[in-house]
């Protein structure tokens, strides 16, 4: 029997962060098929509740409370526990989701452990070892990989895994910290949430809209299909100019260049100026009334049709099929 | 010796007062000089009878003031008329010589006719200033500033001939007619009652006040802006002769030069001449279509402004200057002042964001009547801005790196530069593919195709409708594919010589690795045909390069296209967008006229502003790749223009054209709905008979959006 | 202050993509660059320096010597020292085995500040950085947005998904940034100029006392079994027609490509 997998998820405001769930499945799927143990581990100042949470997808949680007035815990000293707890308890390999976060807490554990990284993965399957799935350099190049012994550290894409409830409570651990381990040289003086609109650069799913959406109407139905994607809003030279959006959301040429894995595209012809602001997307899914626009030689899905039809029913759509365990 | 003034009291005074007034002015003059001395060097001396024979075309015919025609005439009758008074002026100062030489023949016929002349010479050019003034006063063009430097010289012209005219009547009332003098002598009619002591007081006060104002006129001069009259002459004949298109060339690796124009002392002499002949008249300003859309670029306050640092240059020096000796003797300074020279042009004499308005179209350049070179100017500016000072629009560092690093602006893969032969329903071989197969010799020509054409999805469309057009010609064509990088146009136009001579290095070398120097290439964008001809010939490139509308005609006129002959349906009214850099730049303007002329279907309806007189679409000089939120869009301006001639479509030949003229065409709303932009080669390749017709070229779809 | 810039050199995405040998990236058929994300630290740097006396900025990098010219950019721009890490043996390093190497050479130099991209263009992994300054035993911050330095430690506007942090942290620090911080500066013809001819301290496995039997492909923690070979972009599926159907296609697609659930 190989050593148990683990998954460490994130806490945030107490609760599991969205991310988590899809890839805690993933973990529960994978030690299944190694015939391992699927052991989840949460490190927060109120970690309870995200424990719980984690406890519907996989049958043993960890989890410890960082003592201390202030919720912030750095990811050297998160790294620092869960290193010890590794040397302790001797997992097998250790995955987090490939968020901010949970990238750096990666190379922090792979430094600490000398463990390989496999990185990005879109999937994870198990054949006598776990291997990863990963997609690099735009969507030409799938990538199969492995570790080269027999531990590692996995960062798997959030959300490419339906989460899927285990349907039966795990079991709960609390683990001791030691004293003073979570003390780190690293303050927060301020936590800023749900402010402003998320910057394309980053975002890993952008909506976009072009003169195509027509009004500021339109535009709002732009903005609510980002907003059930949990996408960034982009926008075209024509539409920033309309006075739709403002200039930071501007994608091609003369604004932004962006690298989403997901670009949903309305109402844009996709002219060269914009098409260089993303043609580093990894999938392009277009709605447009002109059959003709270039748009259609770059894209992936290309619909032809009304945006004021096709996005309000597709917003439908979405929420329809999100599954009931998510937050959020 | 004076026996024709003997019986002016004081005549000699005349010799000290208008000589004296000479002096000052050479002096003045040699002290504007010596500013130019501090200035670079130019070298513009070679090609004695083109120089000669422009004299002749923009100075003495002022062929250039006549695109205003009212202003033209004007100017051309003060112009000549003066020079004809001038005969009297010259005759005083040199003690009646001149009467004395042309009276001599023909019992003084010639002088007679002389005298004639001068008479209605007088009242031409009174008419004139009155002209001039009515306009300044009146009616007011957008172009023309009521300045005190303009009426003071109005007046002093006025005055000048006034009191000539006014003495010679007075003369004639006094002591009888003067032959030929047919003005003078009527005036005098009504004058003969007065009591001669009045007369003759009258005719001395006139007659000294003409040589006052001489005088005055001379001191006025230098440091006036009507000081044209006497710079105009050189600036024209040390004009740039070469190619209007070709910026001034440029040494990277000499180190310790500035690079590009930062002060009055980074730029040529001829550049501070330029300053100096400038005569405020404002056609350039009238003509720049930033500074019509509400932008800070005034060309002709920058012309200005670069005067105006010279003059600070010299301000301080001696009228008179120190010898040497006496310089070192006493220790006396006699530079010119270190901190004007030191002063930036930059924000002196051109606002920043006027240094990158500018679309380098050369409507000023083509519309200065004394041949004042502002593009080159504002190049120069960028050069330093960007090679020494990264100071540049935003924007450019994406235009920039995308240049240097795969070799086109938009920084599209390499690999899609031949995705525009897709569709096309026979094989576009390239260069490297003939070379391999050892079929290069049977090329007729090289397709260079350009950024645009090879990664615009629009301008892609026309690479298929001139492709079509060769292959139905049946001309041997191949393109040089991924070998074929940005001329680097735009970034030589954006001040940025250094990834222009990158990018022109590259392409010579491929070019000449084919062979190309002793083929042709046609391309469908004016920058590469522009910069290719042009420009590459400073880098050790000498190619002959043929645009498509150019090309196509050619084929037209031979008989190689079979045209269709459909006259039945009701004509397609389109017009003719001119590019700058074809019609401008390089006086391309018939050819594509005349392929639209042999089209049955076509209807040409002219816009206003056309040929070489065209109106920038807005893109070019590397706007294509700024953000333009300064004042309205130049390109819905230009379209503004091309749908009042109620054409259905605007034909354009150049594909940074094609992008903003659709652009214009979808921002016009209802009033662009259904027209289109169309390249010249699609129009032609529409029209081809059947099957040559079907070889791909596809009408376009309407309006962009996005 | 010492300020280290981690530089990648990577492949210039916006070319053809190729692998070679072994699916490792065929790093000779593509022109090298700095990773864009490195771009940034760089002009961050350059910024820390216009406004704070005696700051030394050194670009570190891994990679073969073919990199250097595309590294070069750093030099030109205003980076004072470059320093290429170079070996034969380094060829086919893990993630691991990078951030072992590097934290090598930032062992035999000084610093207060080590400043990285947030990840790299080519790999993603965004992992380094933090196993950089583990191995070093500094604070990191990721994923800044602003920085800046003072009193002694560093004070960074970190960004996150739903919204931004403030953070600061003693020197000596590793601090990785984003497209954020602005894009790196467009250097001058003099600096271009003169970064030609000059050329980075180069150090070997020796130099940093390796031996070429620990690092590199010999020890690398990770391997790629296989690479499905590039394939051309598929043509757009076109659908068209009932709303409600061409509503499934899309959120069938979205599924399908494991984007969003």
């Amino acid at each position: 029997m190989s050593g148990a997998i683990w998954f460490i998820g994130e806490s945030e405001d107490g609760r599991l962060q969205s991310s988590g769930a899809g890839v805690a499945t993933l973990v529960r799927q994978l030690a299944a098929a190694a015939g391992a143990d699927a052991v989840g581990l949460i490190v927060g100042s109120e970690p309870e509740r995200a424990a719980r949470e984690l406890a519907g997808y996989l049958p043993s949680v960890l989890w410890a409370r960082s003592a201390g007035a202030d919720s912030f815990v750095s990811p050297s000293a998160q790294a620092a526990v869960i290193g010890r707890l590794v040397a302790v308890r001797d997992p097998g390999y250790v995955v987090l989701p490939a968020t901010p976060a949970g990238r750096e807490l990666a190379g922090a554990l792979a430094a600490r452990l000398q463990w390989g990284v496999l990185t990005n993965a879109v999937d994870v399957s198990w054949d006598g070892r776990p291997i990863a799935h990963s997609i690099v350099f735009r969507s030409d190049l799938k990538v199969r990989s492995a570790f080269a012994g027999d531990h590692g550290v996995i960062t798997l894409q959030p959300n490419v895994v339906t989460p899927v409830l285990s349907g039966a409570a795990g079991t709960l651990e609390e683990v001791a910290m030691l004293d003073g381990e979570l003390a780190s040289p690293v303050r927060r003086t301020e936590l800023v949430t749900g402010t402003a609109a998320a910057s394309v650069e980053h975002a890993r799913v952008i909506v976009t809209g072009g003169a195509g959406v027509g009004s500021r109407e339109g535009w709002a139905l732009v903005e609510s299909l980002a907003a059930s994607l949990n996408a960034a809003v982009g926008a075209t030279r024509p539409a920033v100019d309309a006075g739709w959006v403002g200039y930071s959301q501007q994608i091609g040429q003369t604004g932004k260049t962006v690298r989403p894995d997901l670009y949903v595209a309305l109402g844009v012809s996709g002219e060269v100026q914009h098409r260089v602001g993303m043609r580093m997307a990894r999938a392009v899914v277009a709605i447009n009334t002109d059959r003709d626009a270039p748009i259609a030689r770059y894209s992936d899905l290309f619909v032809v049709g009304d945006l004021a039809v096709i996005v309000p029913l597709l917003i439908e759509r979405l929420r329809e099929t999100r599954p009931s365990g998510l937050p959020g | 010796m004076n026996g024709a003034y003997a019986d002016v009291p004081g005549y000699l005074l005349v010799f000290p007062v208008v000589y004296g007034a000479v002096a000052y002015f050479a002096l003045a003059m040699a002290r504007h000089l010596r500013v130019f001395a501090a200035a670079g060097p130019s070298n513009p001396f070679a090609s004695v009878p083109r120089r000669a024979w422009g004299l002749i075309v923009y100075a003495l015919a002022q062929a250039k003031m006549f695109k205003d025609a009212r202003a033209g005439l004007m100017h051309f009758t003060i112009f000549w008329g003066f020079i004809a008074l001038t005969i009297g002026t010259a005759d005083i100062i040199m003690g009646g010589l001149i009467q004395a030489v042309v009276a001599w023949p023909l019992d003084g016929a010639l002088w007679t006719a002389v005298t004639a002349l001068q008479n209605v010479a007088a009242v031409g050019v009174l008419l004139a200033l009155g002209y001039a003034a009515w306009r300044r006063l009146v009616s007011r063009p957008r172009r023309l500033a009521l300045t005190r430097g303009a009426l003071i010289i109005l007046g002093l012209i006025g005055g000048v001939v006034g009191t000539e005219l006014l003495a010679m009547a007075l003369e004639a009332a006094r002591s009888g007619d003067r032959a030929g003098a047919v003005v003078a002598n009527a005036l005098a009619v009504p004058l003969r009652g007065l009591d001669p002591r009045l007369l003759e007081v009258g005719f001395l006060t006139c007659w000294w006040a003409h040589i006052a104002l001489v005088a005055a006129f001379i001191c006025y001069l230098p440091g006036s802006k009507h000081l044209h009259i006497a710079t105009s002459f050189f600036n024209i004949y040390l004009r740039k002769l070469a190619p209007r298109g070709e910026l001034p060339a440029m040494d990277l690796e000499a180190e310790s030069q500035t690079f590009g124009v930062r002060t009055i002392a980074d730029l040529g002499w001829k550049d501070l001449l330029d300053g100096f002949t400038c005569t405020e008249c404002g056609r350039c300003t009238e003509a720049c279509p930033a500074n019509a859309t509400g932008k800070s670029l005034d060309p002709r306050a920058m012309i200005m402004g670069i005067r105006h640092l010279a003059v600070d240059a010299e301000r301080g020096l001696n009228l008179i200057p120190n010898s040497p000796l006496v310089r070192d003797a006493y220790g006396l300074d006699d530079r010119l002042a270190p901190a004007a020279l030191a002063v930036p042009i930059v924000d002196a004499a051109i606002p920043y964001d006027a240094v990158w308005d500018c679309v380098t179209c050369g409507a000023c350049v083509e519309a200065c009547p004394v041949l004042i070179e502002h593009v080159d100017k504002i190049v120069g500016l960028r050069r330093n801005l960007v090679l020494e000072e990264t100071r540049f629009p935003p924007e450019l560092n994406g235009a920039f790196r995308n240049m240097e690093q795969v070799g086109n602006p938009w920084g599209s893969p390499r690999a899609d530069r031949m995705d525009w032969t897709k569709d096309l329903p026979f094989p576009v071989p390239t260069a490297a593919e003939l070379a391999r197969a050892g079929t290069l010799d049977s090329l007729d020509v090289l397709y260079w195709v350009g950024c645009a054409a090879s990664f615009d999805e629009r301008n892609r469309k026309v690479a298929r409708a001139v492709a079509t057009c060769l292959s139905a010609a049946g001309v041997r064509f191949a393109v040089l594919g991924q070998e074929e990088s940005c001329t680097g146009d735009p970034a030589r136009r954006m001040g940025n010589e250094y990834v222009f001579q990158v990018l022109a290095a590259g392409n010579i070398e491929t070019l000449k690795r084919y062979g190309m120097e002793k083929r042709t290439i046609i391309t469908a964008c004016p920058h590469c045909f522009n910069t290719i001809g042009n420009e590459y010939g400073q880098l050790g490139g000498t190619f002959e390069i043929v645009h498509h509308s150019v090309y196509l005609q050619g084929l037209l006129a031979a008989g190689r296209l079979p045209i269709a002959a459909d006259g039945d349906g009701p004509k397609r009214a389109v017009t003719l967008h001119d590019s700058c850099y074809l019609a401008r730049y390089n006086a391309i303007v018939a050819e594509p006229r005349e392929v639209l002329r042999q089209l049955p279907v076509i209807e040409l309806r002219e816009m206003e502003k056309r040929e070489r007189s065209t109106f920038c679409c807005g893109a070019g000089g590397g706007r294509m790749w700024m953000e333009e939120s300064r004042g309205t869009r130049i390109n819905e301006e230009r379209t503004r223009q091309a749908l009042a001639t109620g054409a259905q479509a605007v034909v354009t030949e150049c594909p940074f054209c094609m992008t903003m003229i659709r652009d214009g065409l979808s921002a016009a709303g209802d009033r662009g709905a259904g027209v289109q932009a169309i390249d010249l080669a699609e129009v032609l390749a529409a029209s081809l008979l059947a099957p040559a017709a079907a070889a791909g070229a596809t009408q376009t779809s309407g309006p962009r959006q996005g | 202050m010492q300020v280290v810039v981690l530089t990648k050199s990577v492949p210039n995405t916006t070319g053809d993509e190729g692998l070679g040998p072994a699916f490792r990236l065929d790093r000779n058929a593509i022109d090298p660059i700095i990773n864009p994300n490195d771009e940034y630290a760089i002009e961050v740097a350059l910024r820390l320096a216009e406004t704070q006396p005696g700051v030394q900025i050194t670009m570190l990098t891994m990679g073969p010597a073919a990199a250097w010219p595309g590294l070069s950019k750093g030099l030109a721009v205003g980076v004072h020292n470059a320093i290429l890490v170079s070996d034969p043996a380094l060829e086919g390093s893990c993630a691991l085995g990078t951030a072992n190497t590097l934290a090598a050479a930032l062992r035999r130099i000084t610093f207060d500040l080590i400043l990285a991209g947030a990840d790299t263009s080519d790999g993603r992994a965004g992992i380094v950085g933090a196993a950089v300054a583990t191995l070093l035993g500094i604070p990191f911050i990721t994923h800044a947005g602003t920085l800046a330095v003072g009193n002694g430690a560093v004070q960074v506007r970190r960004l996150r998904d739903d919204g931004h942090e403030r953070l600061e942290a003693p020197l000596p620090a590793f601090v990785s940034v984003t497209q954020e911080v602005g894009d790196l500066r467009y250097p001058s013809l003099r600096g271009i100029m003169g970064s030609r001819s000059r050329k980075p301290t180069t150090w070997s496995l020796g130099d940093l006392g390796i031996e070429p039997a620990d690092a590199g492909g010999a020890r690398a923690t990770t391997i790629v079994l296989d690479v499905e070979p590039p394939q051309p972009r598929l043509p757009a599926r076109i659908v068209a027609g009932e709303p409600g159907a061409v509503v499934g296609e899309i959120v069938e697609f979205i599924a399908e490509r494991r984007i969003v659930s």
